[in-house]
């Protein structure tokens, strides 16, 4: 009886280092780590991303830092640094952004923390909104990234959520404020006259429905193609 | 001048050589003490915070119940709130296309050009393809030695360089610069989308 208890413990403990094991190898061939790489880089890369896979962390996005850092001739250890580094800054979305978050929700959370995002700015901006927050947390970074103050790129952000801003129109303005910086303005200047002119615009879906409010279902219906009289 | 002094100034003349030393090698260890150096503070910052002789003892036991419900259950997303370890490297972010939820987060094709009269081969990486060299091949334009490939993105910010032959990295002469703090190698900056 003994025997076969004992058996049947060292199969499971066999089958589970092979699962582990297979479990690595694939891991190692998603990352596409090369032979010219040394064994213990190999291991170590490995190993940080299965443990990231194990705490819940989206793979994808190590795996993809590996690959750059293969194509951009890293060495192993530069490589290991660096999905350390990444692993650390999706730790801190999710600490932000909250358990369920997305993968490219904590991707952009990731990016945020990056160019000095903090975890209280990721709270605030999934806070703002029930929608996805992954465009909202990437405009927040780009808005970083371009040298907007943080306080004032949550500002922003928030803001545009609070009037119903579409995810294309908030990665627009980022793109609109990285253009005037790269162009010379000085970056809040550039996203003080950018909000100003998405505002003065009113593209904002928030503003189309004040515009547009829909008329009264009594009246007929030749006043419901006029525009809506404004207030005096 | 005595012998022994003779002898002692060579001997000082000998010590004053610094030794050869291996440019590689000292950058490796630089790297490994600097990420060393990183995780210890974390660490040391975390543990100090949080140690008390009562919260040890109630942490070892949730340690090891953990341990072994980790061993039993399938992966949990446990948020551990860690410091921020790149706040002051600023690298550029990838501000990729995070949300293909509405109809103007729609993909839209943008072509890309490289000029390279030589090459047997040219690639698109990106942020939009994982960084996989084998996704996006260019098609050469015999006449003009011009490399194009035409991507469907999504709008938002995109990183992307070309990868020569299989071998050079390259990034697009005529975009801007990616800063890259990781590895050192810029690459180029794409903006796709604006009103």
């Amino acid at each position: 009886m003994n025997i076969v208890r004992v058996s049947r413990l060292l199969a499971l403990a066999t089958l589970l280092v092979v699962a582990r094991r297979t479990e690595a190898q694939q891991i190692a061939y998603a990352a596409d780590l090369g032979a010219e790489m040394d064994s213990v880089s190999r291991a170590s890369i490995t190993r940080e991303i299965t443990l990231a896979r194990d705490r819940g962390l989206p793979v994808e996005a190590l795996v993809a830092k590996v690959r750059e850092g293969r194509l951009k001739r890293a060495n192993g250890l530069r490589i290991h640094v660096a999905v350390v580094a990444l692993a650390r800054r999706l730790d801190s979305a999710r600490a932000g952004l909250g358990p369920n978050s997305t993968p490219e929700e904590l991707a952009a959370g990731a990016d945020a923390i990056a160019v000095g995002g903090d975890v209280s700015s990721l709270r605030t901006l999934r806070a703002a909104t029930t929608r996805s927050v992954a465009a909202p947390v990437g405009t927040f970074a780009q808005l970083l990234a371009s040298g907007v103050e943080r306080a004032r790129a949550l500002t922003m952000v928030v803001n545009l959520l609070h009037r119903n801003a579409t995810p294309a129109q908030l990665l627009a303005l980022g793109n609109l404020v990285e253009s005037d910086v790269v162009a010379g303005i000085r970056p809040d200047e550039a996203a003080a006259f950018r909000l100003r002119a998405i505002e003065g615009m009113s593209i904002l879906s928030g503003d189309k429905v004040e515009v547009a409010a829909p008329a009264p279902v009594t009246q007929p219906p030749a006043t419901q193609s006029q525009p809506p009289k404004r207030r005096p | 001048m005595s012998e022994d002094d003779v002898l002692m100034d060579r001997i000082a003349d000998e010590l004053r050589v610094f030794p050869h030393v291996d440019g590689e090698a000292k950058a490796r260890l630089l790297v490994a003490v600097a990420a060393e150096r990183e995780r210890t503070r974390t660490l040391r910052e975390r543990g100090w915070r949080w140690f008390t002789p009562r919260i040890a003892v109630v942490g070892l036991a949730a340690a090891a119940v953990l341990a072994v419900y980790l061993r039993t259950a399938p992966p949990a997303s446990s948020p551990v709130e860690r410091a921020p370890v790149a706040e002051a490297r600023r690298p550029a972010a990838t501000v990729a296309a995070y949300d293909a939820s509405t109809a103007d987060m729609a993909p839209r094709p943008i072509q890309l050009v490289f000029r390279a009269p030589s090459a047997s081969q040219v690639r698109v990486v990106g942020d939009f393809n994982g960084w996989d060299k084998n996704q996006v091949p260019m098609a050469r334009d015999s006449a003009s030695g011009l490399w194009s490939a035409t991507l469907m993105l999504r709008p938002g910010r995109h990183v992307y360089a070309f990868v020569v032959d299989d071998t050079l990295w390259m990034r697009d002469p005529r975009a801007e610069r990616a800063p890259d703090a990781d590895f050192g190698r810029p690459g180029s900056v794409l903006l796709v989308g604006k009103p």
